[in-house]
Parts: structure tokens; C-alpha cells; sequence
């Protein structure tokens, strides 16, 4: 993350204003000092036991080193909309250090009942491009690199960055060819879908056969008749943005093949191991 | 045979939620579908006692089925 010359002169200017917690004033003024970026002075002081203020409700949770192992990972999001939408966010927040977020599309007025980056000001305009946005007014930190094509058309570099890979796609046989594409780059992926009061959440192993135990070659699914709400999205985006962040954390190590089915109308829970 | 059949989501409505049904020796998995009027581009995860099944799965006395449609949105 830092370079010896780097943490020398972080050395001096933490020392200099004598800090006990990492204000948002002290990152700016750091940053400005010495060209160093946030992230890299976040994480300096992740590493000496400054509490960056802004993950200061995080740590009690994810740890110095959790919150360290967060700034230097970086994830791939495929598909801005429903769940991709919540997902960036809530690893934005959590401090995630590189987000390469992947949507061809513009919102649309039928995005508005559930993605977050939607709003009738931003109807027309790029999900990528919004995504930048708000991920700059959330956490300059982190660093959003937005693609705007199809997640087959972007470069390997990515690929081989990436330590995780979101499924926030919107049709079956899209999802079926990421996790081929994820398995050809031995990434882990988790899976998410909605339809009405009903989600779900897996992790996809490397070379898992859990989408074909799901899918079973279907094309579609109940979606196109219940729709796709706003609770269950933002519920399923949570579930989701929790397990990839218990895994870049290190806080998960095992390798379970396990589903996650739930349905918020009848509040009825079904972990399915396989 | 006595079988205990599990419904989740969509397939509950107007069917029921867990029922002990009396069904014929040898049926398969797709022939409880079609008994349950449940159409087969719909079904997702299938389960015969927790464990993942499919469609060509003969059934036997004393099995629980779990029937889960396929849920792709986002």
C-alpha cells in the first residue's frame, strides 16, 4: 500500500499534529501536504492504531486489521441496478478500496422503485457515470473505476485485480457465463437474485456447480411476473455485501456451498448446505 | 406411499405450504410437478430429504420434497 519514503513522511505528519483519531479535516490536510492518497493515509493509520473517524463504527467490528485488509481490496460489481446499486455503497462505506463497477445502461423509470442511484434527475444518464458520483460524495477513498460495457468485453487487467466478484446481473444466462468467466479467473463469486418477496444468495466456488443446482438450464425466472421490489433488493444486496465483506476481511475462511433462500412475505429463512 | 411435500414463495399460492400427500409407488420428481400443476420452466432448487435433486428422481415412501421456484432479478 505505501512505499518506505511514504511512510516516512506520514510518520512526520502524524507525529506533528500528534493525532490520537483520523479526522476527515486531518486526511484532507495530510493529502494535500504530501500528495499521498486517502487511502493510503487511512490505511497508515488503520496500521498504527489511529481510528480513521470515518470507520470508526466499522472497527468494532471488522478490527484494525479487517479494516486494513478492506482499503487494500478491490472488487468487481456486475450490474449497477438493484442489488449493484446497494452493494456499492454499503463497501464504499464499509472502506473497500477499489470498486470496478460494470453496467452498459442508463436508468430508466422502471429502475426507480428500487436502484439506489436512480432519481428522476438521473433518468437517461449512465449507471456508471452516477455510480462515480456518488461513490466520490461517499468516500473518496475509494477508488470507482466505472466500465460501461458488458462485463465480457473488460480487460483481463481487471479480472486479475479483482479478489471478488459480485453477481448483481438481471437474467439467468448472464449469471451462468460470469461465473464460467470467474471460475477461468479463480474468483469467488456471490450470487444474488430477487423476485417479489423472494431472494437469494450463494457463494459461487471456482468451478461450483451451484447456479446449474439453482438454474437447472431455466432461462427465466419469477421475476418477470412478481417483479422486483425494493425491500427485497436492498435485503439481498445487504446479505451479500456482508459475505463478500466477511471474506475480504478475512473473517470467513471456510468454504461452504450453501444457499440462502428467504422470503420477506412469510419471513421464512431456508439455508439449503449442499 | 406417504410423502411430505414442501412449497416455498409463488408456489404456495393457492396450493398450500407443507402437505402430506399419498402418491404412487415409482413416481418421479417431474410427475409431483405435474401432479402440483407446477410448470417446469418455473422450478428452481429441488430438494428429496435436504439434498439437491432433479426432475428424473424416483421417489420413495417416506421422502420430504422441497420445491423452489427459480428466482433471477436483480
Amino acid at each position: 500500500m505505501l512505499t518506505e519514503k511514504e511512510i516516512s513522511i506520514l510518520a512526520g505528519r502524524f507525529s506533528a499534529r500528534n493525532l490520537a483519531e483520523l479526522s476527515i479535516e486531518d486526511t484532507q490536510a495530510i493529502s494535500n501536504e504530501t500528495g499521498i492518497s486517502f487511502r493510503a493515509i487511512e490505511w497508515y493509520a488503520l496500521d498504527k492504531a489511529i481510528e480513521p473517524l470515518r470507520y470508526r463504527r466499522n472497527i468494532g467490528t471488522l478490527g484494525f486489521d479487517g479494516q486494513k485488509k478492506l482499503l487494500e481490496s478491490t472488487i468487481i460489481v456486475c450490474g449497477l441496478g438493484g442489488l449493484g446499486g446497494h452493494i456499492i455503497e454499503q463497501c464504499a462505506r464499509a472502506g473497500v478500496g477499489t470498486i470496478i463497477g460494470i453496467d452498459y445502461d442508463v436508468f430508466d423509470a422502471t429502475n426507480l422503485n428500487r436502484q439506489l442511484l436512480s432519481a428522476t434527475d438521473t433518468l437517461g444518464k449512465k449507471k456508471v457515470d452516477e455510480a462515480k458520483k456518488r461513490i466520490e460524495k461517499v468516500n473518496p477513498a475509494v477508488e470507482f473505476k466505472g466500465r460501461p460495457c458488458k462485463f465480457a468485453e473488460i480487460e483481463n487487467g481487471d479480472w486479475e485485480s479483482a479478489d471478488i466478484v459480485f453477481d448483481c446481473l438481471d437474467n439467468i444466462p448472464d449469471r451462468i457465463s460470469l461465473a464460467e468467466k470467474c471460475a477461468s479467473h479463480n474468483l469467488p463469486m456471490i450470487h444474488g437474485a430477487i423476485a417479489g418477496w423472494y431472494g437469494q444468495v450463494a457463494m459461487v466456488w471456482p468451478n461450483s456447480t451451484i447456479l446449474d443446482i439453482i438454474y437447472k438450464g431455466q432461462k427465466t425466472g419469477i421475476e418477470d411476473e412478481t417483479g422486483t421490489p425494493p425491500f427485497t433488493a436492498a435485503a439481498t444486496a445487504s446479505i451479500m455485501a456482508a459475505k463478500g465483506i466477511k471474506i475480504l476481511a478475512g473473517k470467513e475462511t471456510a468454504r461452504k456451498e450453501q444457499i440462502l433462500f428467504f422470503d420477506l412475505l412469510e419471513n421464512d429463512w431456508q439455508t439449503i448446505d449442499l | 406411499m406417504l410423502l411430505e411435500v414442501r412449497l416455498f414463495a409463488t408456489f404456495r399460492q393457492e396450493r398450500f405450504k407443507v402437505k402430506e400427500m399419498q402418491l404412487p409407488e415409482g413416481l418421479l420428481l417431474g410427475g409431483l410437478l405435474t401432479k402440483l400443476d407446477i410448470s417446469k420452466k418455473d422450478v428452481g432448487i429441488l430438494l428429496v430429504n435436504g439434498r439437491h435433486s432433479n426432475e428424473d428422481v424416483i421417489l420413495n415412501a417416506g421422502d420430504t420434497v422441497a420445491i423452489f421456484p427459480a428466482v433471477g432479478g436483480g
